[in-house]
């Protein structure tokens, strides 16, 4: 994958940017809910 | 040495201060409307004084300094601390009008709170307080979270030479594009973009919910904003309790983790580079301390069995979690719960999350993931320094951006920074337990106004003593400012004494 210049505009994959930054935050805090469920499971 | 001050530099001050008191005044224009739109007269009055008042007294201080001079990095600190503090003050006088502050002290205290995104109120009778004043409560936190210095004057200031002075001096410590002007009304397209999304995400669910149109769309407005400023405001006394809803705490954390967002890190992503995301230190960190604490929590609430099943312990523990880190403060929980029901755990948990806060250069407080990540490298470089050869060189490396060497400098200026919000917390926690209060509830106050959070034991009420509002405002006052513009005003106010000493 090429570098991404630091000059380059930061509205050019804004939608994708935004895409990704959604999915990661969505995941993650399932990742944190399934550890709740689990540490509440097991005690 | 310290600096003089000229006649010129106090006219630079007065008259990018002035701008500043105009720019408030200008900003009232939004909360007059609404009261105008929903025929709300008395807080229509209230902004008429308000805006008039903060346009006047601007006025004077720019003709006191008719001069256009420039605006040098150590002006700029004393325009941004000062700024701050105007801004407060004049912000007060709508909120002190409406009859629902115990004095002008608490509205201060309010709109300090709301400036700096802390979240934390003196407010009285909230579920009855008019729009107009609702608006203006989160509208500071939205013009607070952008840099209010720079929200205010990015439009005056667009050919202006102060602006790169106003930027650095407000704790942003990096430009996303060459010119700063262009850096901020980038961060003003993120965050109309992540309130726009919100906006129309909550409007959607209080409608299906059952609440008119123009109350949902506002109720929804309100609280994006204060979730993503990572301010903690809401327009009901219960905070987000009263929605009583999975979906609005879903879609509240989704908007507190793109608030804590470092700003340099949307636009590196946004420009296209996704790896970005799982390379960077402070990312990094901020996952790891989430996580971490979200496993204390857990643990700790499910073994005091005060609220049952898993899905409640991730409602009550992981959500509080990512509200303290991330710096916003919004609540499902009473305040009297965090000590009846929440357990030791759990507890030390949520405080440690408001110490550490968020990314820097985010709208979030605290002490910062990139410092902790630095403070972190560093000891691990110490230690393998201590274990290796005497000849051996250790380097270690970061990535924020791109790969960076830890330099001894960056890693002073991290532990400085931090001691300092150490010291702030601790001494915010004595003057509360001087004032009465227990250990546990005054040094998670004291944390939760340092770190510009909001989550609240219930210390912070009308009744408080007003030496304890004042603490919190200057703690909310330097916290945002991360202390060094704060710092460079008392410097500049005691300069005629140690200036005199140092000849």
């Amino acid at each position: 994958m090429p570098e991404i210049s630091p000059f380059q505009s930061p509205y050019k994959h804004w939608r994708s940017g935004l895409l990704l930054e959604i999915v990661a935050a969505a995941a993650f805090i399932c990742l944190l809910a399934l550890l709740a469920f689990v540490l509440a499971a097991i005690s | 040495m310290w600096v003089q001050r000229t006649r010129d530099d106090v006219r630079a001050i007065a008259r990018y201060l002035g701008m500043l008191v105009i720019g408030i005044g200008i900003l009232m224009a939004v909360p007059l409307v609404t009261a105008l739109l929903l025929q709300e007269h008395a807080p229509a009055l209230d902004y008429f004084a308000g805006a008039g008042l903060a346009i006047g007294f601007g006025s004077v201080l720019m003709l006191a300094a008719p001069k256009r001079v420039p605006l040098n990095a150590s002006n700029g600190l004393i325009v941004t601390a000062l700024g701050w503090l105007f801004a407060a003050l004049f912000a007060a006088v709508p909120l002190a009008l409406s009859g629902h502050y115990g004095s002008y002290l608490d509205a201060l205290f309010e709109s300090m709170s709301s400036l700096t995104t802390s979240g934390l109120t003196l407010v009285q009778d909230l579920d009855h307080l008019a729009n107009a004043h609702n608006m203006w409560r989160h509208l500071m936190h939205l013009v607070g979270g952008q840099g209010i210095v720079v929200a205010v004057l990015s439009f005056a200031l667009a050919h202006g030479g102060g602006a790169v002075s106003l930027y650095l001096a407000e704790g942003r410590d990096e430009r996303i594009m060459p010119n700063v002007v262009n850096t901020a009304r980038f961060i003003w397209f993120v965050t109309a973009v992540y309130v726009l999304l919100g906006t129309t995400a909550l409007s959607a669910l209080n409608l299906v919910r059952g609440m008119g149109a123009v109350r949902a769309t506002l109720h929804a407005f309100w609280a994006t904003v204060a979730t993503f400023d990572t301010g903690g405001f809401g327009p009901q006394s219960q905070n987000a309790l009263y929605y009583h809803s999975g979906w609005f705490e879903w879609i509240t954390t989704m908007l507190m983790l793109a608030g804590t967002f470092n700003f340099s890190l949307h636009a590196d992503i946004w420009r296209g580079d996704r790896r970005e995301l799982f390379k960077n230190t402070e990312v990094r960190t901020l996952a790891l301390n989430i996580f971490v604490l979200s496993v204390l929590v857990s643990a700790g609430l499910a073994a005091t069995r005060a609220f049952g099943s898993g899905l409640e312990v991730a409602r009550k523990g992981i959500y509080h979690v990512l509200s303290a880190n991330t710096g916003t403060g919004h609540q499902t929980l009473y305040a009297v719960q965090w000590m009846r029901d929440y357990g030791g755990l759990g507890f030390v948990a949520v405080v440690l999350a408001m110490a550490f806060g968020g990314m820097a250069s985010s709208t979030a407080g605290g002490i910062k993931a990139l410092r902790v990540g630095l403070i972190g490298k560093g000891v691990v470089r110490w230690v393998k320094a201590a274990l290796a050869p005497p000849s051996a060189v250790i380097v270690a490396r970061f990535h924020h951006m791109k790969s960076r060497i830890l330099q001894p400098e960056m890693l002073a200026s991290a532990l400085m920074i931090a001691t300092l919000y150490i010291v702030t917390y601790v001494t915010g926690a004595l003057i509360g337990v001087a004032c009465g209060y227990g250990v546990p509830e005054s040094v998670f106050e004291s944390v939760s106004a340092a770190a510009n959070v909001g989550l609240s034991t219930g210390i912070t009420s009308p009744s408080m003593p007003a030496a304890l509002k004042v603490t919190y405002i200057v703690q909310m006052w330097a916290g945002r400012l991360e202390f060094i513009a704060l710092f460079a005003l008392v410097a500049a106010l005691l300069q005629p004494v140690i200036g005199r000493r140092a000849r």
